[in-house]
């Protein structure tokens, strides 16, 4: 209590109590970091946009449902490797996905630098162009969940918003 | 026993002691600082006012600008007036103040004074011709959104400079002796993370890669600067607050908390400059970093200074009637809330905007109460009537806690922000009654600032008390 009154009063440990624990919380920022957000780090790999384009067309060509979700394709393809884009300002296709089975999702950009933040598989990454990246997800609760642009990349960025559907 | 000057001006009410060493052509500079802050809200009120014109099919035919991509371009130049050159005009204000105070109203480099305000005057003007010429392209980048053109950029960096150079006068001038207080030294760790903020512009500018494009380029260049600017606006307000609760409650803040919380807000902020060096500025950990700066190294000064005031607020029960004891209060109260919803944000909906206007207005009524209790009397205008300044504070104050309370609620039911009419896609009932209550906020809260605006112009230019 004599430590409180006096860090109210003018004496110097109130400035001593502030600027350790401010500088003490700025230091240990990257523990912080670690702590409130421990998704693992994305295993990346290079690409061109025109390689991946492929990929991608190749799995919605595959396994598209018939069915569209504002102008996208619904894809529901099998566990395992599945593809996203990024372009502006959409994420493409729609997935459709099963739960408790796992799948190694890979992203990229096929334009410019976008963000993707997905809470479903603790996921926020920039994608660079000419690089991807993969995300393992096992989602554990049906539903329909968004993932946004985290980057800002024109004037349409806050409606770049994507949809993966959990069954 | 010989009391130092410090001390003999410290037995003084602040406004009086501050009166005293005001000379004609200090008095006359600050007119120019005040006039700037308050123009820049009315210029960015009017830009408001356009907006809401290119959006309503009627109006928007009446008026002969091309509207495909007018709307962003007024919202860009709204929020650069309405953020940037009304609170740094303030900081010129305030850096005017605590040279006068710290030289006895003799500052050395007084010429630089003017000069930076003329520059930051017709900085403001290119900014303003850029989007009535409607050039370049929208930017809604975030902090300085920008118009890609030559013109807005040399408008900014002007800006920049002028504001630069009247904090380069407080810093020559600012030699530690008996004369420097702790007001001196909160402006002057103000002014100093305001240079520091201009090092972080600088070398996101010379760390972008060629391939870049605009968009991206625009959001690095002013992400790290302008989260330092942030710290700027807080300290800002630390120091308006400190001249509030003197004058609400006849009491100082210990001066060497408030000196070390301000100096320790300029101590983190100058670690930002390390993070260019430390990770690619394209990189996501760029991004994170300054955001963790935020988290990490703002909070723990404003927390523990407003936690003093609110004591002393308690214990002295000034009447809220006072200017002073009510602007201090809701500032408090609504810096308290926005702080809190910052914990909480989405990724990209109308909570990052329900966040930064309640810490923002936070800022805004301790600037519009230090105004009407400081800046105008030093001006010798007369001040409008108390129930007046009361009126425009608690409509301001009020309409931005509805406001930012209905925009968060909307952001968690997903309204996407920075959008408008059918984009924000109000699909259920939930987030059609939260933007709803975020539009009558709203509708208050600007009510409330264009009748401050009114006020404080009719004071600027009305006569002098005394004068013929």
């Amino acid at each position: 209590m004599r430590v409180l009154r006096e860090s109210v009063s003018d004496s110097w440990w109130g400035v001593i109590i502030l600027v350790t624990a401010t500088l003490t919380l700025v230091s240990v920022m990257p523990a912080w970091r670690w702590v409130w957000s421990p998704e693992p780090r994305p295993v990346t790999y290079k690409i061109t946009a025109a390689s991946f384009l492929t990929q991608l067309d190749s799995m919605i060509a595959t396994y598209w449902t018939g069915d569209l979700i504002e102008d996208i394709p619904l894809v529901h393809p099998p566990p395992g490797d599945i593809y996203l884009a990024a372009q502006r300002f959409r994420f493409f296709p729609v997935l459709e996905l099963e739960m408790g089975r796992t799948y190694r999702l890979h992203l990229a950009t096929t334009d410019s630098v976008h963000g993707f933040t997905f809470p479903l598989a603790q996921a926020d990454l920039l994608l660079v162009p000419g690089s991807a990246a993969v995300v393992t997800l096992t989602p554990g609760v049906s539903g329909r969940y968004a993932l946004q642009c985290s980057e800002y990349c024109g004037l349409e960025h806050s409606r770049m918003k994507g949809w993966v559907f959990v069954k | 026993m010989q009391h130092s000057p410090a001390a003999q001006r410290s037995a003084k009410a602040f406004s009086d002691s501050t009166a005293e060493v005001l000379s004609h052509a200090l008095a006359r500079e600050l007119h120019g600082w005040v006039g700037l802050a308050v123009a820049a809200l009315a210029v960015a009120g009017l830009l408001a006012l356009v907006a809401v014109i290119v959006r309503t099919p009627v109006l928007r035919e009446l008026f002969p600008w091309p509207w495909q991509d007018f709307f962003p371009k007024v919202v860009i130049t709204h929020v650069d007036f309405s953020l940037i050159i009304w609170f740094l005009s303030i900081l010129g204000a305030l850096a005017l103040l605590a040279t006068a105070r710290s030289t006895n109203g003799h500052p050395r480099w007084n010429i630089l004074g003017r000069i930076s305000l003329v520059l930051s005057f017709i900085s403001s003007l290119l900014l303003l011709i850029s989007v009535a010429f409607n050039l370049g392209e929208a930017s809604l980048n975030n902090y300085v959104p920008v118009l890609t053109h030559p013109l807005f950029y040399a408008g900014l960096g002007g800006l920049a400079v002028g504001i630069a150079g009247v904090v380069l006068r407080l810093l020559r001038n600012l030699v530690p002796n008996d004369t420097v207080g702790p007001f001196e030294h909160g402006v002057a760790a103000t002014g100093t993370t305001f240079l520091i903020s201009l090092v972080c512009f600088c070398l996101a500018w010379t760390a972008l890669p060629a391939w870049i494009e605009p968009a991206l380029a625009n959001e690095r260049l002013f992400w790290g600067g302008g989260h330092v600017l942030q710290f700027v606006n807080t300290m800002l307000m630390l120091v308006i607050w400190w001249v509030l609760t003197e004058q609400a409650t006849a009491w100082v803040i210990p001066h060497r908390l408030f000196v070390g919380a301000l100096w320790s807000l300029a101590a983190v902020a100058l670690s930002g400059v390390l993070f260019y060096g430390a990770f690619d500025i394209i990189s996501l950990e760029h991004r994170v970093s300054f955001t963790q700066l935020f988290k990490f190294g703002l909070p723990i000064a404003p927390l523990i200074i407003s936690f003093i005031i609110a004591i002393r607020l308690a214990i002295v029960r000034p009447l809220l009637a006072d200017i002073s004891a009510l602007s201090l209060s809701l500032s408090l109260l609504l810096f308290a809330v926005g702080g809190i919803l910052g914990y909480f944000l989405g990724v990209s909906d109308t909570r990052i905007p329900a966040h930064y206007h309640a810490v923002i207005s936070g800022v805004n009524l301790a600037v519009m109460g230090m105004t009407f209790t400081l800046l105008l009397p030093l001006l010798q205008r007369p001040c409008p009537t108390p129930q007046a300044v009361r009126l425009s504070l608690l409509l301001y104050g009020g309409g931005q806690l509805v406001l930012s309370v209905g925009m968060f609620a909307a952001g968690i039911a997903g309204v996407p922000r920075k959008t408008a009419g059918l984009e924000q896609n109000l699909d259920t009932a939930v987030k059609y009654f939260y933007m709803v209550v975020y539009g009558a906020g709203g509708f208050i809260a600007i009510i409330g600032g264009i009748y401050f605006v009114y006020l404080t112009i009719r004071c600027l230019l009305s006569r002098r008390i005394g004068s013929r």
